[in-house]
């Protein structure tokens, strides 16, 4: 899984954003970063005539990566890294 | 006779340099106010996060913003809980030293505010933040390894966390122009923009309630420190805050067809009686969501940032409020079912639009 910064303008047509804004982004962030890219975060950040809207977001991209079992009991850590310490027995 | 509360939203953008609520919980007093007005205030932790410093009010509910814009669009409902049990999970990249001062400060809210608190787990490997500013001048970031801070969240929530505080290591930059103005109480906060990407995540990826804090090396004194930058220079950690949020956040009730219903009242976003966000920043998917489907849409202009995504631009009907005072004084109008435009003057005359046809 990775993260990536996706920065577009938008042309809206009339009539509400949000139903024409949001298969815009969708198809945006898949023609960036591929068919597994997903929308995290996005905001219109600016509005300029002529250009339409600025929309600033973050993809997630791929998939969790688990590792396998070797890889969960990794160096310790003092809270513990793959064993939970509850805080009321640590006192 | 009491009033039935008014649900209303409260969005307040984070990284965009908000004149009020753009520093270090310096959104609270407005949210206090709405919350009195309304008498439930739903808002996310940019607003509520005073670092040690914060405020607790049964009627304010504590909402991530990536379940807020769920919560708007009608995919989430909130169900108010007693408390729940915060798991914390701290970033591997996070010093001996600074780790055991984010612990500490766990310790403290579970000796003086009785906090549920725990498990503490680090992540399996650094979580590697990295910021960035987008083109409007907004504070974005991502992480090098956003693998590990899942890995972590699920390792917390099978170990018994109904909630999640996660503390990631911040690059310190304390000479930074960024970092100067923002202390001096200009521009924006160059951390947010990542602490918002991380909170989403953990949301998006678990479903319970998630938010974070950063870890920095204290910074220098500097005389010049502006008021609303004061709280987060005055410990260790900016922990408390969050613990605190989450200790009594909502739970985040999916809704859709073979979703089971919980027992216990739910807050829909069919009940929101208002949303208040700042004049020039309208574009967020809350407040979209909120607007396109009716809902009173209060633009507070004094709070003013940095961008300029205003009604104008996108099409949107707005109560227009000078001050916080103001948007409150329209929250309680329509709790108790006044007309605004009742309260303004020139009251124009009602348009007479001729005789039904036959």
């Amino acid at each position: 899984m990775r993260l990536e910064p996706l920065q577009v303008w938008f042309q809206p047509a009339e009539g509400a954003l949000l139903p024409q804004l949001e298969p815009f982004l969708a198809a945006a962030g898949q023609a960036q970063a591929g068919s597994s890219a997903q929308l995290l975060r996005w905001a219109i950040t600016a509005a300029e005539p002529g250009r339409g809207l600025l929309i600033e977001a973050v993809l997630v991209v791929g998939q969790l990566v688990r590792p396998g079992p070797a890889a969960d009991s990794g160096p310790a850590s003092q809270t513990g890294s793959g064993s939970p310490v509850p805080a009321s027995q640590r006192c | 006779m009491l009033t039935p509360p008014l649900p209303t939203l409260l969005v307040i953008p984070t990284g965009v340099g908000c004149a009020i609520g753009g520093f270090a919980g310096d959104g609270l007093p407005a949210a206090r106010l709405l919350a009195a007005a309304s008498g439930c205030l739903l808002t996310h932790p940019n607003v509520m996060n005073g670092a040690a410093l914060y405020w607790r009010d049964r009627r304010i509910h504590y909402v991530e913003g990536w379940a807020l814009d769920r919560f708007a669009a009608g995919e989430l409902a909130l169900a108010p809980v007693a408390g729940r049990r915060v798991g914390l999970l701290l970033d591997a990249g996070i010093e001996p030293e600074l780790r055991q001062r984010q612990i500490q400060a766990a310790e403290a809210c579970r000796a003086t505010l009785g906090l549920a608190i725990g498990p503490v787990l680090s992540t399996d490997e650094p979580l590697g933040v990295v910021l960035s500013q987008g083109p409007s001048g907004a504070s974005w970031g991502t992480l090098e390894r956003p693998d590990a801070l899942l890995r972590g969240g699920e390792r917390l929530v099978q170990a018994g966390a109904t909630a999640i505080a996660v503390v990631a290591r911040f690059p310190d930059d304390p000479l930074s122009e960024a970092l100067v103005s923002y202390r001096h109480g200009q521009g924006v906060d160059a951390l947010a923009g990542a602490e918002a990407v991380i909170s989403h995540l953990l949301v998006r990826h678990l479903g319970i309630p998630c938010a974070h804090a950063p870890a920095l090396a204290p910074l220098p004194l500097d005389a010049a420190l502006d008021p609303r930058a004061a709280a987060e220079e005055l410990g260790h950690t900016f922990l408390p805050c969050v613990l605190v949020g989450l200790a009594g956040a909502p739970d985040l009730v999916p809704l859709g067809q073979g979703q089971p219903t919980p027992a216990g009242p739910l807050i829909t976003s069919r009940g929101l009686g208002a949303v208040v966000a700042p004049a020039g920043a309208l574009g967020g998917a809350a407040v979209l969501a909120c607007a396109e489907r009716g809902v009173p849409l209060i633009a507070v202009s004094a709070n003013h940032c940095l961008l300029q995504v205003d009604s104008d631009a996108l099409g949107l009907q707005v109560l227009r409020a000078g001050t916080y005072a103001e948007a409150a004084g329209l929250v309680l109008a329509l709790r108790e079912g006044l007309a605004p435009s009742a309260l303004e003057r020139p009251l124009p005359p009602l348009a007479w639009t001729g005789g039904g046809a036959r």
